[in-house]
């Protein structure tokens, strides 16, 4: 279901709701413990555009489970979609879709592609924007694709598509060693640098960077000393990094983790909302600077009393540190909702189960300028 | 007519004469004039000769009838039980091309040949097979080709399983420049070569693009991408080919400027790198024609009179990387190395390249085609490990997407 108008009979309801959210959305503070935090978008649906316009996004409706997995700075998404393969198996097939602005929902039209003879599935995790020097650079990974396991092995292994260019990003060294190997790329900041994560030789998952054009990787997380999985997810236009861990315990609750390009540090664990406690199992999916204000917004989802919700984080930086909880409005009984990308514009995406239990994709089309924060940068 | 790929090789110098009717087989060497931008000399130490290298003639394990006519090794795939090549010579009667796909026997460099000619005939089509990818048993094989009855001039081909599959780019030009050939293929079928464009303005105006191709998601039709490399900075880019692709996707080619300077290109992580062979301060008309998995790029470059094969372990390290000169056997007048592999022996462990190309011993005798075999260690550049990143790289611009 799509909500992109504003009627005169919603409008009582709009200016009701946009003061509730005035009042709620600021969320819990870091020191309000691990409550829930304020619901910015709880809407019935229908419903009109608050924070957000959403749309559904769905590039297959046959499909059981759509995902949109990264939104640039145009608005252009890209995304996948379980399709059938060979025999009873499903693999993903990527999608990009432009904007297409209007009324209606701006996403009806995909354009699918994939890693030549991928037949095990290839899966697209980031896009970013164009610029004078590159199109829009989609980044993933190739799932059990007969080629390329060939030569690095068998897993799956983290490839680019510059405009049409397919590459696949060389191995580290030690993946082999790990029975399941893979490397998969989480996100592109448009200029040089794509991050992900991989296994390493015990299997464990380890944040890698790739520096395109100068074959370096690594470096940039040195000091992390976490055994447990680790993943680096999203990265912003200034090489701000984000991503997920289970810290040093294989069995604990994820956490999230905000890496500043001024740092060198092991960051510290951060779980909604603001809590030190595991209750809330946290992820950090993406990160952009949003708006003219500069604001640094961390988005995920977390995960308590059996639900899964949408997520935006506001680092102390650029403020006070803010939890905001997004719940698609078609997430059925609000039960599971994960915000996957973010842009400069704050327009979001991800996905979200609906009532018949299929996962669909969604963006949220930012329904005005964010603000009200600190500048990051004075 | 076609003066980038005359300069190219003395390959491409015969196939341009052909398309067009000349006929001429002769093998004479690039001129000088049309290098003269570079600074390439006889009299200047050129890169260190690798003397790993073991050179075997494809002749001399045959007595066929090709072995008068000038003949060239132009793909090798990294079959492991020992590498397919494909292989043509020119019969010097008819000014025809004749293709096969070499099988490797005992010992590894004694090669069975099948013939492999579009389209199953061998009277009208002219056929030049120019790589294969490592797929078991019947590896795909493109190349290009030529016969009257095309709507092209020159197309280029896919083989597989007794099929051929015309590619043909979309944007290629018309008449004389209807042409598009395709040079390389990898593991995912993901192929590159060139396509002409007609120039405006000119009665004699065909220039080469690069492009890559493969099947689109649905497997329905073929996807065709431009790509961009750029001049050096201060130069102006006339034409260019890509000729190799690896699994990774990175891609080697060629390109020359406006000024006659000529250089190789390499494609990967996003960027485009130019570079050429060096010496001593000296840069040397460079062609770059094949490439391995891990990044190994060969072609050739001429100082002087003579050409030199190369390789290169850093293609990445615009603009001059570290390379080692090849040389058959140490005294030819060409050596031109068209293709790489890299494999891995199954008990040993000892990793090895193997190449393809062509040699001559004078400047006018026939091409020979070759293969030839050196452990990494004893043929990479002595300072391989030093991987210098330049920082005057060009970055690539955006390649388009043909609708």
């Amino acid at each position: 279901m799509n909500y992109p108008w504003i009627t005169l009979r919603h409008a009582i309801a709009i200016v009701v709701l946009a003061i509730t959210t005035a009042l709620t959305f600021s969320g819990c503070s870091s020191t309000s413990g691990p409550t829930e935090p304020a619901i910015a978008t709880r809407a019935a649906a229908p419903a009109p555009c608050t924070r957000w316009c959403y749309y559904t996004v769905d590039a297959n409706t046959s499909s059981s489970q759509n995902n949109v997995t990264g939104i640039n700075n145009s608005r252009e998404i890209v995304g996948d979609y379980l399709a059938p393969g060979t025999g009873t198996n499903t693999v993903w097939q990527p999608y990009t879709s432009l904007y297409s602005g209007g009324a209606g929902n701006p996403y009806m039209s995909f354009s699918l592609f994939n890693w030549p003879t991928g037949t095990g599935g290839t899966y697209m995790a980031g896009i970013s924007t164009a610029t004078t020097n590159l199109p829009a650079v989609e980044v993933g990974y190739v799932a059990s694709s007969p080629d390329i396991m060939s030569k690095l092995g068998p897993g799956s292994w983290a490839v680019v598509d510059n405009g049409g260019l397919w590459s696949a990003v060389p191995k580290a060294g030690d993946e082999n060693s790990c029975s399941s190997p893979f490397a998969e790329l989480r996100a592109f900041d448009g200029n040089l640098t794509s991050v992900g994560y991989r296994t390493n030789m015990s299997c464990v998952y380890i944040p890698f960077e790739v520096k395109n054009g100068s074959k370096t990787s690594g470096s940039r997380f040195s000091n992390f000393t976490w055994t447990a999985n680790t993943e680096a997810t999203g990265i912003d236009s200034s090489d701000d990094i984000v991503g997920t861990t289970q810290g040093n315990s294989s069995s604990g609750l994820s956490a999230g983790w905000y890496f500043p390009n001024t740092s060198s540090s092991q960051p510290a664990l951060l779980r909604c909302c603001g809590t030190t406690s595991e209750n809330y199992a946290t992820s950090f999916n993406g990160i952009a600077i949003v708006g003219a204000t500069h604001v640094i917004s961390i988005v995920g989802s977390y995960t308590t009393g059996g639900k899964t919700h949408g997520l935006i984080y506001n680092p102390a930086e650029t403020g006070i540190a803010a939890w905001t909880t997004v719940d698609e409005p078609n997430a059925h009984n609000n039960a599971y909702t994960i915000i996957n990308g973010i842009n400069s514009n704050g327009d979001i995406c991800g996905w979200f189960k609906d009532s018949s239990g299929n996962i669909d994709g969604f963006v949220g089309i930012a329904a005005a300028a964010i603000g009200n924060h600190r500048r990051r940068h004075p | 007519m076609h003066r980038f790929r005359l300069a190219v090789s003395r390959e491409r110098l015969a196939t341009t004469a052909f398309v067009f009717g000349a006929l001429a087989v002769s093998q004479s060497p690039c001129s000088a004039s049309a290098l003269s931008a570079h600074t390439g000399s006889s009299s200047r130490a050129l890169p260190a000769t690798s003397s790993g290298w073991s050179f075997h003639a494809v002749c001399d394990t045959t007595t066929a009838n090709y072995c008068s006519h000038s003949n060239y090794v132009t793909g090798i795939n990294a079959t492991t039980s020992g590498p397919y090549i494909t292989f043509y010579y020119i019969d010097s009667t008819n000014g025809k091309y004749y293709s096969f796909k070499g099988a490797s026997g005992t010992p590894w460099y004694d090669y069975t040949f099948t013939p492999v000619q579009c389209c199953g005939g061998t009277t009208t089509y002219s056929t030049v097979l120019e790589d294969l990818s490592d797929t078991a048993g019947d590896p795909h094989i493109v190349g290009y080709g030529s016969s009257p009855g095309y709507s092209c001039s020159t197309c280029g081909l896919l083989h597989y399983d007794g099929t051929w599959t015309v590619i043909q780019d979309p944007n290629e030009g018309s008449g004389p420049c209807a042409v598009t050939e395709v040079e390389g293929i990898n593991d995912s079928k993901m192929g590159v070569g060139f396509y002409e464009k007609n120039k405006t303005g000119s009665l004699d105006g065909c220039y080469d693009l690069p492009f890559e191709f493969y099947l689109n998601a649905a497997g329905t039709a073929y996807e065709y991408v431009d790509m961009t490399p750029s001049a050096p900075p201060g130069q102006t880019l006339q034409t260019s080919e890509a000729d190799g692709i690896n699994g990774l996707g990175d891609v080697a080619g060629t390109l020359t400027t406006t000024s006659g300077n000529i250089y190789g290109w390499f494609y990967s992580e996003l960027e485009y790198n130019y570079f050429s062979i060096s010496s001593g301060g000296s840069t040397f008309p460079t062609y770059a024609l094949g490439l391995n998995w891990d990044d190994t790029v060969v072609g050739d470059y001429t100082d002087g009179g003579t050409t030199y094969g190369f390789l290169v372990t850093n293609p990445e390290a615009s603009p001059t990387p570290s390379a080692t000169t090849i040389n058959f056997n140490g005294n030819s007048n060409v050596t031109a190395v068209r293709s790489i592999n890299l494999t891995k022996h199954y008990t040993s462990g000892l990793e090895t390249y193997t190449i393809g190309g062509w040699y001559q011993t004078t400047a006018t005798s026939a091409a020979q085609g070759f293969v030839a075999r050196c452990s990494i260690s004893a043929c990479s550049p002595p300072d391989d490990a030093i991987r210098i990143h330049g920082n005057s790289r060009p970055r690539a611009i955006k390649p388009l997407r043909h609708t």
